[in-house]
């Protein structure tokens, strides 16, 4: 298919899939939160939550110090409305819009409908006042853009072909959550065991255990809270927590899950796709499979390891450093099926 | 008039006012009679339920919004805004016997234009034997002086052309202008063709409208037709032809991708193109692939930055030579803006007994050149009652409608026209027809208005002719007494009827 559209999908299943877990967090603070009352200790200890949640979706420097304050009503509305940040869901959903606008033709009348009904609902200035009316209006907004985003893939779902537009909508939207999980694992570890990491993830993960509210929310935030139980068979332990979310096989928005149906899509790409009538390699691209490489020997890795691994390395370094290859995947995608690179002038004239 | 609905849209009657009316004439009492071919729908409108119309007029403008057939309209500093075009349920009906005069006057004006257009990018003939003033060509702001002598598939540059059609006091119809580069608007007459058989199924088939699903069919026929690989390596993909377009900003965009998603083929952007030696290729998840004709949406001066506008970032460098080594085609073709020139226009009858030694079939708009020292004159000392226009401009940008301006306006195009006169051309004012129109009322009804009309049929050429859908644009002014059907200042549209 055209790079162009390609390079489209792949982008709606990541902005819609951004704006989803930016709305799973958003609510899964606010929840946590509010439950924790209204002492000035507790107080401080809620901005301590928004703030790490900025960390997570990389918008700190918004807040610079000295700045407004990042608490329960500036970084709602900074999250949900801002045109400041480009990842704030409503800019995810304009521009996941934008890029089912390019490629309309391609998809189905139903899943391009449902996409900009829900744009069009979102801009709305009273939508945007209701949401930030207070937290339970926040919250409801967010669970709307959950049901929209799981909306949006039950249409897809059922009317898209399995070509290759399908696996690279995929890739992009498990590629994102890998990202994510791994993100939100590492900044809600860092806050939860806070100084106690100094002496090593095993001992403060076992110090966490002394306060399990805050993990039965981040399985919550990542729809793992259920699935913990049935899995595991026991009360939320921190490590096994961990474990579940960054080894498990079955959970769908566990690190390896989302790994492994990267690797499947592009498997899918560059095995299956039945190459573009008549068409030939671009001048100068090599046929080496780069991004699949990455991916595969990614996948590969988690299927053999354990949270000692992982723990022996460091809980903090492997977290970055899946962030780090996750990301790595996303360029190499890029660069093969998107074709960005204009072509040079040996590679004109060959 | 006959019996109406005590709640229809026509309860309180229907004033023709002193226009030409489509669907109204003055019966022997002074009141309203329908016109014979539109006896069976007024009967049928009368008999509605007000309030049934104007929940399907509701209907068929939310639904075009959520599926985005829209335009977009750019203020200052704005991003831009969609906006769909506001349908009205009153469909517009053409018999037949009208309509056999329109299409072979469409078909006449085209073939003489394509001639012309030929013409002057090679031999210049008909400036030679001073039909038309070569300056007017050759200065002219669309005259491509890069394609002179190029050669284009069986001569063909106009594929696709949309004239303005108008109707004055007498109901005659005329040309008002003739759209050869890139007119738009076909797929609102699919659009609304399909929300009105949605609305009201049992019409049609009563009344014998004519159908307009071929038009993407013949289209595709045509672009495939023109491709210079008849061999193609592959034997099942064939030739492939592209929809290119500027991209999701441009107004119409909508409609390209409708129009590339009724073909089946891909709509692309320049981004998507590249030229190698002097073929032009599309960039795909597998590599590259040849493309053999390109249905252009975008403007001859963006479509190659190294032969026009070198800041132009929606062409693709090298077409130009890919075109002029025949191994891409292109529709229309790169020049065709020389013959729907503003100034031209008045010579476009003229130019069809040049080359085709026949009397014009449709006649022009009386138009005035101020570029003409004796023409000037008159333009000047009667700018109060005529209409200006500015020749490089569309969409209802850049005129005077001297009865409705003011002192200060008029002066100021005085001093325009006077500086610059190839620049203007002048018509009087024709008071356009009217056609029955839905207005809401204040509460949940409505009723039926006269409104000023125009009407843009699309006009396809190809290998076996040239052939006119059986249908059309029609546009109309929804504000009350406006004379400006544009989309842009204004302007709705509703469905148009040829009967077979």
């Amino acid at each position: 298919m055209l790079s162009r559209m390609a390079e489209s999908l792949y982008w709606i299943g990541r902005y819609v899939e951004r704006a989803e877990q930016t709305a799973r967090l958003t609510e899964a603070t606010f929840r946590h939160t509010l439950a924790m009352g209204s002492t000035t200790e507790a107080e401080s200890r809620r901005d301590l939550h928004w703030a790490a949640l900025l960390d997570i979706v990389g918008e700190r420097p918004a807040f610079p110090p000295g700045g407004p304050s990042a608490d329960e009503e500036t970084v709602p509305l900074h999250l949900i409305f801002s045109s400041e940040n480009a990842n704030s869901i409503v800019e995810c959903i304009a521009r996941a819009r934008d890029n089912a606008r390019t490629m309309r033709h391609q998809v189905a009348t139903e899943m391009w409908e449902a996409l900009n009904r829900y744009h069009l609902e979102v801009q709305r200035p009273a939508q945007r006042r209701r949401a930030a009316s207070g937290a339970e209006s926040a919250t409801r907004f967010c669970r709307s853009v959950v049901d929209f985003s799981q909306l949006l893939q039950g249409i897809t779902d059922s009317t898209m072909p399995r070509e290759e537009g399908w696996y690279f909508l995929q890739a992009g939207k498990f590629l994102e959550r890998a990202e994510w999980t791994a993100r939100t694992l590492d900044v809600n570890y860092r806050l939860l065991v806070g100084d106690d990491a100094e002496r090593g993830d095993r001992f403060a993960l076992a110090a966490a255990a002394h306060d399990l509210q805050p993990w039965a929310t981040l399985l919550r935030s990542l729809s793992a809270y259920e699935s913990y139980h049935r899995i595991e068979s026991r009360g939320v332990q921190p490590s096994a927590a961990i474990e579940l979310l960054i080894l498990s096989a079955v959970l769908p928005r566990s690190i390896r899950f989302s790994i492994g149906q990267v690797d499947a899509a592009l498997a899918h790409i560059s095995e299956q796709a039945p190459t573009y009538n008549g068409s030939e390699p671009m001048p100068g691209s090599g046929t080496e499979n780069e991004a699949r490489r990455e991916v595969g020997r990614l996948h590969a890795e988690f299927a053999y390891q354990r949270l000692d691994d992982l723990l022996d390395h460091g809980l903090h370094t492997s977290l970055l450093d899946i962030q780090r290859r996750c990301y790595r995947i996303g360029e190499r995608v890029e660069d093969e099926f998107f074709a960005h690179r204009p072509l040079s002038a040996q590679e004109m004239m060959a | 008039m006959q019996q109406s609905a005590p709640d229809g849209v026509l309860r309180a009657g229907y004033d023709t006012g002193s226009f030409y009316d489509e669907a109204f004439e003055h019966g022997s009492d002074g009141g309203a009679v329908p016109r014979a071919h539109y006896a069976e729908l007024v009967a049928r409108i009368a008999s509605m339920d007000g309030r049934a119309l104007r929940r399907a007029a509701e209907l068929a403008n939310r639904s075009f919004l959520h599926r985005g057939v829209t335009f977009t309209v750019y203020s200052d500093g704005d991003q831009g805004t969609d906006r769909i075009l506001p349908f009205d349920p009153i469909p517009r009906i053409v018999p037949a016997d009208e309509w056999v005069v329109v299409e072979a006057g469409l078909q006449q004006r085209i073939r003489a234009l394509n001639r012309f257009i030929h013409d002057v990018y090679h031999g210049q003939e008909i400036l030679r034997d001073g039909v038309v003033p070569r300056r007017l060509v050759v200065l002219g702001r669309h005259f491509r002086r890069e394609v002179v002598g190029i050669d284009v598939p069986d001569d063909q540059y106009i594929h696709v052309a949309g004239s303005d059609l108008i109707r004055g006091d007498d109901g005659r119809w005329m040309v008002l202008e003739d759209n050869l580069r890139t007119p738009s608007g076909v797929s609102y007459v699919l659009a609304n063709r399909q929300i009105m058989t949605r609305a009201f199924p049992d019409w049609f088939a009563e009344l014998g409208v004519r159908s307009v699903d071929s038009y993407a069919g013949q289209l595709l026929d045509n672009l495939v037709g023109l491709s210079p690989r008849r061999a193609v390596p592959s034997a099942a993909s064939g030739p492939a032809v592209v929809v290119l377009t500027p991209g999701i900003y441009n107004s119409a965009y909508f409609e390209h991708a409708f129009l590339a998603q009724q073909m089946g083929v891909e709509l692309v952007e320049g981004r998507d193109l590249f030229v190698l030696e002097n073929r032009v290729y599309m960039r795909t998840t597998s590599g590259r692939r040849q493309v053999d004709v390109i249905y252009r949406r975008v403007d001859d001066e963006f479509l190659d930055p190294l032969a026009f506008r070198s800041e132009s970032m929606l062409g693709v460098a090298g077409l130009l030579g890919a075109v002029r080594t025949g191994n891409v085609t292109l529709a229309n073709a790169i020049g065709t803006g020389i013959a729907d020139d503003k100034v031209l226009y008045r010579y476009v009858p003229a130019i069809i007994r040049y080359y085709l030694d026949e009397e014009p079939i449709l006649d022009n708009v009386q138009t005035f050149l101020p570029s003409d020292p004796e023409e000037l004159d008159h333009v000047l000392n009667n700018l109060d009652s005529l209409v200006v226009k500015t020749a490089n401009e569309s969409g209802g940008y850049g005129m005077l409608i001297g009865p409705v301006a003011d002192e200060r306006e008029i002066e100021e195009f005085r001093r325009r026209i006077v500086a610059n006169p190839r620049d203007y051309i002048a018509q009087p004012v024709i008071p356009l027809s009217r056609h029955p129109t839905f207005v809401a009322d204040e509460g949940d009804s409505g009723t039926l208005e006269g409104r000023h009309v125009d009407l843009r049929p699309y006009v396809l050429s190809g290998p076996d002719g040239i052939s006119v859908l059986p249908g059309g644009l029609s546009r109309v002014a929804l504000v009350r007494d406006s004379l400006v059907v544009n989309s842009s200042q204004g302007g709705g549209s509703k469905d148009t009827w040829v009967l077979g």
